[in-house]
């Protein structure tokens, strides 16, 4: 289809441009700060950390089971095995294995994040 | 084109509703079939007859589908569906209020189906994070965003085809919906 037919406009380019850049950016920012790093998950219900799990500390696959949501902590990262939800984005989402990425079960209001061990933690210890 | 009364206004505004109702159910359908998708990704069918809508009728009527769909995702699919529905849609429409002046001018359908497509994504994931109570969940934009600028394209070519050919067919053009009439009946 030809671009006049379509009626296109200037504004639309620059829609783009912004759009691809900032979209770019975001998927390039985080390779800046990559090395290896050993992760700590944290695990929250409704905002606040449920649980935070070192993971570089684990030798085998442990389970934890929040509100419904059935997580399945690696040495190497998170997944949520199973939910009760409807629709199951979380297990969808898959394994997260990067600091800063996160898995989140909206309905159940569980979200589960990976951060990297050596930042000083803003929850320090557990709180139940 | 002789002016339609509010009646007529009403049946016109759930007709489309009931079409965005019906593609909200059709992509809700499909789209889990589909796999590699990010998880919660839509094609945005059925904020594209929102965005006509908005396109036909003016900005309010754009409002008011968008709420339309998100009262029947709460019924259907719950309260967290509801929200995440009525946050896109809403934002959605937002963008189409600020660039419906401009169409034709400065952007043509293409931007505004993208800037919609992207506005829709962003709402939902504002709606999430507050939902959750979790900031880190907007790492997940970015995965959002690349796939709103696929959507939004095809989206915005379906409203470059679309919006002028209703238009020219002349049984939209003099409604305004929200608008004070100059005259009626």
């Amino acid at each position: 289809m030809k671009a006049e037919r379509l009626g296109l406009r200037p504004g639309d380019a620059v829609i783009y441009a912004v759009l691809v850049l900032l979209c770019a950016a975001l998927f390039l920012l985080p390779l800046l700060q990559k090395g290896n790093e050993s992760l700590t998950a944290v695990i929250t219900l409704n905002g606040e950390a449920v649980e935070t799990v070192d993971l570089s500390a684990l030798r085998e696959e442990e389970t934890r089971t929040v509100h419904g949501c059935e997580i399945v902590l690696t040495n190497t990262g998170v997944r949520v095995a199973a939910a009760d939800c409807p629709d199951r984005l979380c297990v969808k989402t898959g394994e997260i294995t990067r600091a800063g990425e996160a898995i989140a079960c909206v309905p159940n209001r569980v979200v589960v994040t990976l951060r990297r061990a050596d930042r000083k933690e803003p929850y320090d210890g557990v709180a139940w | 084109m002789k002016k339609m009364n509010p009646a007529q206004k009403a049946a016109l505004l759930g007709v489309f509703g009931a079409l965005a109702l019906a593609l909200s159910f059709l992509e809700n359908t499909l789209l889990p079939a589909v796999p590699l998708l990010p998880p919660g990704a839509k094609l945005g069918l059925s904020n594209l007859v929102t965005v006509v809508c908005g396109a036909l009728f003016g900005p309010p009527a754009a409002f008011c589908i968008a709420v339309l769909k998100a009262l029947f995702a709460f019924v259907t699919r719950g309260v967290t569906a509801g929200l995440m529905s009525l946050a896109g849609g809403l934002l959605s429409a937002a963008a189409l209020s600020l660039l419906l002046k401009s169409i034709g001018k400065t952007v043509s359908y293409l931007g505004l189906g993208v800037l919609c497509a992207a506005a829709h994504n962003l709402g939902q994931l504002l709606m999430s994070v507050c939902l959750t109570g979790s900031p880190a969940l907007l790492s997940y934009g970015k995965y959002l965003l690349l796939f709103a600028l696929f959507t939004g394209t095809l989206t915005g070519l379906m409203l470059c085809v679309l919006v002028p050919r209703l238009q020219k067919s002349g049984r939209f053009s003099s409604i305004k919906i929200g608008q004070p009439e100059e005259q009626n009946q």
